[in-house]
């Protein structure tokens, strides 16, 4: 199945795999955005650049509106939300945490894949 | 980032993150994504892989033997099953054929039996309808004062042949096929 491309956001990159609570996916907003309609998940990587989602890694931003050249930094590992600057440009930083026990992207063929919710249907209470 | 500058790490100034992972095992990361290592699946391109690698060791050894014995096996059977595939697939295309010449068999009978019928009809028409006007106008001048001596013959032509019409038989109905 072939999907829009998202602009929105844009995955800088994956920063110190497979190093216990430092590993994190970095990402940054091109346009002001509420992160609450985007999520992430780990996909398999195939040689054409598709992915395929893996079973159970989900992950969801929240209700966070953000802007441009601001940072969004996803740490695999347990922890809190934090919001503060990058180090480097001194720009601001939205830290959010998976809550991964083990890491999860040591692989090179494990893709961090951002999509976007179109809609929801929520199952009826029974 | 631009790519004329060097690599910097982004970082924030403060994670939030509590230090309580660790970092996951080769078979954790198997158990992620079991395709990855793909050592479950005898692909071809992997039999063919693992032959080469024998040939280039030489084939020495119980293990080797072993290992190219299942890999030659793995072969014959799916050979086996392929040609018994074949098999089946070429008897239901005989069947098909079959079928095929028979049903166009049929389409010619019935083609024909139609022609037939559209000939029939066609004559039953003709006779009604010439047997009518010929009869109509020999009865109309029989009963006229000065009688033609045509209308006799007329009255009786158009009669035999508006009787010819009528006693004409249905033309032929097909039952259906089951």
């Amino acid at each position: 199945m072939i999907l829009l491309d998202i602009h929105e956001l844009k995955i800088i990159g994956v920063e110190d795999r497979n190093i216990p609570n430092k590993e994190r996916i970095v990402i940054q907003p091109t346009i002001q955005v509420n992160l609450a309609q985007f999520g992430l998940f780990l996909g398999h990587r195939h040689p054409n650049d598709t992915v395929t989602p893996l079973p159970d890694q989900f992950f969801w931003f929240g209700e966070v509106t953000i802007q441009p050249l601001s940072w969004i930094f996803v740490y695999t590992g347990p922890g809190k939300f934090r919001q503060t600057t990058e180090q480097n440009t001194g720009a601001p930083a939205y830290v959010f945490h998976w809550g991964k026990q083990t890491t999860v992207l040591g692989h090179q063929d494990i893709a961090p894949t951002i999509f976007r919710l179109d809609g929801i249907l929520i199952a009826p209470r029974t | 980032m631009p790519e004329n500058q060097p690599h910097l790490t982004a970082e924030p100034q403060e994670t939030g993150g509590r230090p309580e992972q660790r970092a996951a095992s080769q078979e954790e990361d198997r158990a992620l994504v079991p395709s990855i290592e793909g050592e479950t699946e005898t692909s071809p391109i992997r039999l063919s892989e693992r032959i080469g690698s024998i040939g280039q060791g030489g084939i020495r050894g119980q293990a080797s033997s072993i290992l190219l014995q299942a890999a030659i096996s793995h072969i014959e059977n799916e050979k086996s099953q392929l040609r018994s595939e074949r098999d089946l697939a070429m008897r239901n295309a005989d069947s098909y054929k079959e079928r095929y010449y028979e049903e166009k068999e049929n389409a010619a009978v019935l083609k024909s039996e139609r022609d037939a019928a559209k000939t029939q009809i066609r004559l039953r028409t003709i006779l009604l309808s010439v047997g009518a006007l010929i009869s109509g106008y020999g009865l109309r001048a029989i009963g006229e004062a000065a009688t033609q001596p045509w209308a006799w013959p007329s009255a009786v032509v158009g009669c035999a042949m508006l009787l010819a019409g009528w006693l004409s038989p249905d033309p032929p109905q097909r039952a259906g096929k089951e």
